[in-house]
């Protein structure tokens, strides 16, 4: 009996610590199961949050001219001074951080929230801040709201830290200064499953005034319509694009174009009416690899009406008509464009770079008519540039550029005060040497 | 996504990308494993996976049953790399459908209307009275891409297209479904599902097989590709020469591909 009784109570400890170990087996996985599943969670909602930047820092010099002219392609540092007003001095030079962008996007549903600034020598600046929306029926509307790069043309879009050059066109940066607005967009875009896909409108209303407050009701209209292909070893786009927007005219004075001078209108009406800015533009890129490496070549071409101030034909950009100085309108036609060209070394991290870019601010009038026209000036000379560049891709981060712009500006007939120096293409060529890292 | 790691270490070498590569990559890594001791992780998820990959730097190889796309050797370039393409392998496509589907043969054309959507019924195509349930791979797939382009004749899949993400749910869904249509890799055959006779020129079917891909009598025969970063060449020519010497190409025919000789 007493052996019996061992002999059960024997079994059911022995049977207990089995059942035992094998629960705790069965538990040792299930936690192993809770922790991956927590991780795998984390990990998905961490993928949501995405920040990225670059950093451009760079040594640029330029000439200097005869009547010691700064130059407009020096984008660091403060213009010439002390020693560098000494006539005779031949060039000047600074170092800068030229863009430090940091950039955060927030994606879930297909929508995006991305608030990007610029942080430099010269302070802290806004460049993106924006939402995304995509229609989650058909994939293919989005709106977007906020501050964002205009939907005109190829490079106001195209990435400042992928540009082979240092700046964009002369022609960009004075029709869309910091190439952001504020405003709404429309973006339509089949899915990628549709042979649709290849076409991509974007259309929006916005303030036209830069990375500023919106000052006036009625909102300018820019579009942009595209169409890419791609293939096993080439890839290409063409794009044409429209604005249609306006200035407030702040005083009553009214200057256009008219038999090869700035002819008035000083009708009261003027005052507080608006200014046409309409531009046209086409644009094309095309990209090949072969032996040679990868080539790749984009060109642009703008025309229109641009709305400015008699000493400058740059659009608004933080401009306010509540406290800003009023000025008479001059409207010019223009036209102006770049082609650009790289090439890499067959499959080197070095490539070589050429553009050439133009901008004619009044196509009315020639060089040697600018000071005889009437209220023709400096806003009416029209520039050239033809630029050299060498890339070096250094690794996925790190990229070198040295450049060299060659700026050929219209040449006027007579001396000016305002244009001192510009009866010859002034010296005013820049070297710019540039490290990027990019994250 | 399956993930096979094999010996897992610190310092194992990656291959992360085409499904359709998957399982050989599996055997071609657990055989070199044995042999030289050294580690090997492989990773499916589809050959536009394996690519960015590869781009990013997450991944020291990237599996891929199709070329590399224009876009994608920008971003290597961008990106400073410099990528060499391998041919590891052939791969025949089959296309599957229900074991139960009297249906045995289609040509190319009518494979083009079923997967764009102008075909929508069995009968249409000499089978049964019954909807037509097409699958595919989804668009990060290098069988996805090689299916449209060569098959298809780059017209779009229908938008109604049922997309799986593995090549294995392919297989599932197509042997629980009566209507359903599929394509799979040659490896992945079973016996849940039949493989149908393909004809491009609308007279000669033939079945997919390792003979008739070798002979090339069958039409739909891809390569499939290994790609890494040239600057790293040597960390990774031991597994690539192993892969494409008599041993490697040994246990190419018996997973189910088609070697390159």
């Amino acid at each position: 009996m007493k052996l019996k009784s061992f002999t059960i109570i024997g079994l059911g400890l022995v049977s207990s610590v089995f059942a035992f170990s094998q629960e705790e087996k069965v538990d040792s996985l299930n936690v192993h199961e809770q922790r991956i599943s927590l991780l795998e969670d984390a990990a998905t909602q961490a993928k949501k949050l995405k920040f990225s930047g670059y950093i451009q820092a760079e040594w640029q010099s330029s000439q200097l001219d005869s009547a010691l002219n700064k130059s407009n392609d020096m984008k660091v540092g403060i213009g010439i001074n002390g020693p560098e007003k000494v006539a005779g001095t031949k060039n000047y030079n600074r170092y800068g951080v030229r863009r430090g962008r940091l950039k955060t996007t927030y994606e879930d549903f297909g929508c995006q929230a991305v608030i990007e600034f610029d942080i430099s020598e010269s302070g802290l600046k806004t460049k993106d801040v924006y939402l995304n929306i995509l229609d989650p029926w058909l994939n293919t509307f989005a709106v977007k709201g906020g501050v964002f790069d205009n939907p005109f043309g190829y490079e106001i879009g195209y990435s400042s830290s992928k540009l082979e050059s240092p700046e964009r066109s002369r022609l960009i940066q004075t029709l869309f200064p910091d190439e952001k607005t504020l405003g709404s967009m429309l973006t339509i875009q089949a899915p990628k499953t549709s042979p649709w896909n290849v076409l991509k409108l974007e259309a929006g209303l916005v303030a036209g005034n830069a990375i500023n407050k919106d000052y006036k009701s009625k909102k300018d209209f820019a579009a942009h319509l595209t169409y890419n292909q791609s293939f096993e070893a080439m890839k290409f786009g063409v794009g044409v694009s429209m604005y249609s927007g306006s200035i407030l005219q702040t005083t009553k004075k009214v200057y256009t174009m008219n038999g090869g001078a700035f002819a008035v209108d000083s009708t009261a009406s003027n005052l507080n009416s608006y200014a046409d800015r309409s531009y046209f533009g086409v644009d094309g890129q095309f990209s090949i690899a072969s032996d040679l490496g990868l080539t790749q070549i984009r060109a642009e071409y703008i025309t229109g009406k641009q709305p400015g101030a008699s000493a400058s034909s740059a659009s608004p950009n933080g401009y306010d008509p509540t406290s800003a100085a009023v000025f008479d309108t001059y409207i010019r036609p223009f036209s102006g464009g770049y082609v650009n060209f790289v090439q890499d070394i067959a499959d080197t991290k070095h490539s070589i770079v050429v553009k050439y870019d133009w901008y004619d601010p009044n196509t009315s009038v020639a060089g040697n008519q600018i000071l005889t026209a009437a209220k023709t000036g400096k806003a009416d000379v029209a520039y050239s540039t033809l630029g050299l560049g060498y890339m070096y891709r250094m690794n996925t981060n790190v990229r070198l550029m040295v450049y060299y712009d060659m700026v050929t500006n219209e040449k006027v007939a007579k001396y000016s005060p305002s244009l001192k120096g510009y009866t010859n293409d002034l010296a005013d060529n820049v070297v710019t040497v540039r490290f990027q890292y990019k994250f | 996504m399956m993930v096979c790691t094999l010996a897992p270490s610190f310092y194992a070498q990656k291959l992360k990308g085409s499904d359709t590569v998957l399982p050989l990559a599996q055997k071609e890594a657990e055989a070199f494993t044995k042999k030289t001791g050294k580690s090997v992780t492989v990773i499916g998820g589809g050959s536009g996976v394996g690519i960015a990959a590869l781009i990013e730097g997450t991944t020291d190889i990237a599996n891929a049953s199709r070329k590399m796309k224009f876009d994608e050797k920008v971003k290597c370039q961008e990106a400073g790399k410099s990528i060499v393409e391998k041919i590891i392998a052939y791969d025949a496509l089959a296309i599957i459908v229900n074991p139960g589907n009297p249906v045995s043969k289609l040509t190319r054309a009518q494979l083009e209307g079923i997967f764009t959507g102008k075909i929508t019924n069995w009968k249409q195509v000499g089978g049964a009275d019954l909807k037509i349930v097409p699958y595919s791979r989804e668009t990060s797939s290098g069988t996805y891409d090689f299916i449209k382009e060569y098959v298809l004749l780059n017209k779009n899949y229908m938008s109604s297209i049922l997309s799986m993400p593995a090549t294995g749910a392919i297989v599932q869904s197509v042997s629980q479904t009566k209507g359903a249509i599929g394509y799979v890799g040659l490896a992945y055959l079973n016996k849940s599902v039949k493989a149908l006779h393909v004809s491009f020129n609308g007279k000669t079917f033939v079945a997919p097989s390792m003979e008739t891909a070798m002979n090339k009598t069958y039409p739909i025969v891809r390569p499939l590709y290994m790609y890494y970063v040239k600057a790293k060449e040597k960390n990774y020519l031991p597994l690539i020469n192993f892969i494409l010497s008599a041993e490697g190409q040994a246990i190419v025919d018996k997973v189910g591909y088609v070697p390159l000789k």
